[in-house]
């Protein structure tokens, strides 16, 4: 199989769960930093103007939930049959709401407290799940992990969904840690689990991680 | 979805949601919100899963991994693009100011360059183009995919907006739209009753 190039910024952001798939597929991955100009101009590379890309024999993709799917189909972390399947593709479509509500909170309300106070109340907070919430609350991601047992959200093994789950419960981590050990120990546990598996394990630990998870160096 | 099954010429059922039970029950709506689409013993939510599902069932995926990449990726090409349009409509209520302001930022070819989030028609229009085996009428290869319905869809809802400057920026996106609306299972449903009239929640658009 030929190693994967990860064309991006120099931070974990979108990449993170990507860099997690490969590495958890036994595999590793080169790293280009993106040239924002041709992000920006290059059409052939870059069909929407945005990062990240990955490179990977003669495919070249962009999207970084296509790229997820690309890689957990390599990896074969996509789930065994098609119920594990659309239940993998449900999740990784929970963890973008809540991303997108993430980023929102990062980088247009630059993590104020009164921000990261509504914020918990509306997608962390149990008892407000049944609100107006855009499909973005830990506790649905919760569920699924709780219905199938604890360890993993999906099958028996590890999947594109649990990496989905463990990287955006991490970025969470580094802002609600005690609410979260609090409200969520189950999750917390979960993330521990997963962060000491074979390759994972090792990459956390290695400088390839990087130290900024965004790129205005909050959060 | 409802593309998808006219396209393949499946039938299906409707049923209203009740917006209590949807938020009320996580067992059938894990996420408080639809659509969702029961199949058999498969119960889903989430539109795109949901779409994967269809398009992995009625052979809309493209025919290998580099058609399925493809059309996954303009899926989410479409969702940007899709997110975008929601805004324009919940928030800004199709405010004057606000579709000057979507048209210029998400569908004016000259400003394709600036911050988008990713979200402009005229990357579609490339990658139509860009697609020699599909002659302007299909988006990956040579045969209808969901990546097809979803840019019909969004075309679609672009141009109830901006009829006149979709017809004189795209062009070959119409055409394309044209031709899928042609297709048959499509044609007949877009002239059916279970073509709803309300495009969005709240009459606009």
């Amino acid at each position: 199989m030929s190693r994967p190039v990860i064309h991006y910024f120099p931070i974990r952001g979108r990449a993170e769960v990507l860099r997690l798939a490969i590495v958890a597929g036994g595999d590793d991955f080169d790293v280009v930093d993106v040239n924002y100009q041709e992000q920006k101009s290059d059409r052939e590379k870059y069909p929407f103007g945005q990062c990240p890309r990955l490179v990977d024999g003669d495919l070249n993709i962009v999207q970084s939930n296509t790229i997820a799917r690309y890689l957990a189909r390599k990896y074969k972390l996509q789930g065994k049959d098609e119920t594990e399947m659309v239940a993998v593709d449900e999740i990784m479509e929970g963890v973008e709401s809540l991303r997108v509500k993430y980023v929102n909170l990062i980088y247009n309300d630059k993590l104020e407290e009164a921000a990261k106070d509504l914020y918990w109340k509306t997608y962390f907070d149990k008892t407000t799940s049944e609100g107006r919430n855009g499909g973005a609350h830990m506790v649905y991601l919760a569920n699924f992990l709780a219905k199938n047992g604890g360890k993993h959200t999906v099958g028996a093994g590890l999947t594109i969904a649990d990496l989905c789950l463990w990287e955006i419960l991490d970025l969470h981590l580094r802002i609600f840690e005690d609410a979260i050990k609090k409200e969520y120990p189950e999750l917390v546990v979960f993330h521990d689990h997963i962060a000491s598996q074979p390759g994972i394990k090792e990459y956390l630990a290695s400088p390839k991680r990087l130290a900024a998870p965004n790129a205005n160096t909050l959060g | 979805m409802k593309l998808a099954l006219a396209a393949v010429k499946q039938d299906f059922e409707f049923e209203q949601v009740e917006y209590s039970t949807m938020k009320a029950h996580p067992d059938q709506y894990p996420f408080g919100q639809c659509p969702r689409l029961v199949d058999g013993d498969i119960d889903l939510v989430q539109s795109n899963a949901i779409l994967r599902y269809l398009a992995r069932h009625y052979k809309l995926y493209g025919k290998d991994e580099k058609e399925m990449g493809l059309v996954d990726m303009i899926m989410e090409g479409v969702e940007s693009l899709r997110v975008k349009y929601l805004a324009l409509v919940y928030q800004e209520k199709l405010a004057d100011a606000a579709m000057d302001q979507h048209w210029s930022t998400h569908c004016d070819p000259n400003n394709s360059e600036q911050r988008n989030g990713g979200a402009h028609l005229v990357f579609f229009s490339r990658l139509l183009q860009r697609n020699a085996a599909g002659a302007g009428k299909v988006f990956v290869g040579a045969g209808l995919t969901m990546a097809d319905l979803c840019v019909f869809d969004i075309v679609d809802l672009h141009n109830r907006i901006f009829p006149d400057k979709m017809k004189e920026v795209y062009p070959e996106l119409l055409a394309f739209h044209d031709h899928v609306a042609a297709l048959p299972g499509i044609k007949e449903y877009l002239a059916s009753p279970k073509r709803v009239a309300a495009v969005n929640g709240n009459n606009l658009g």
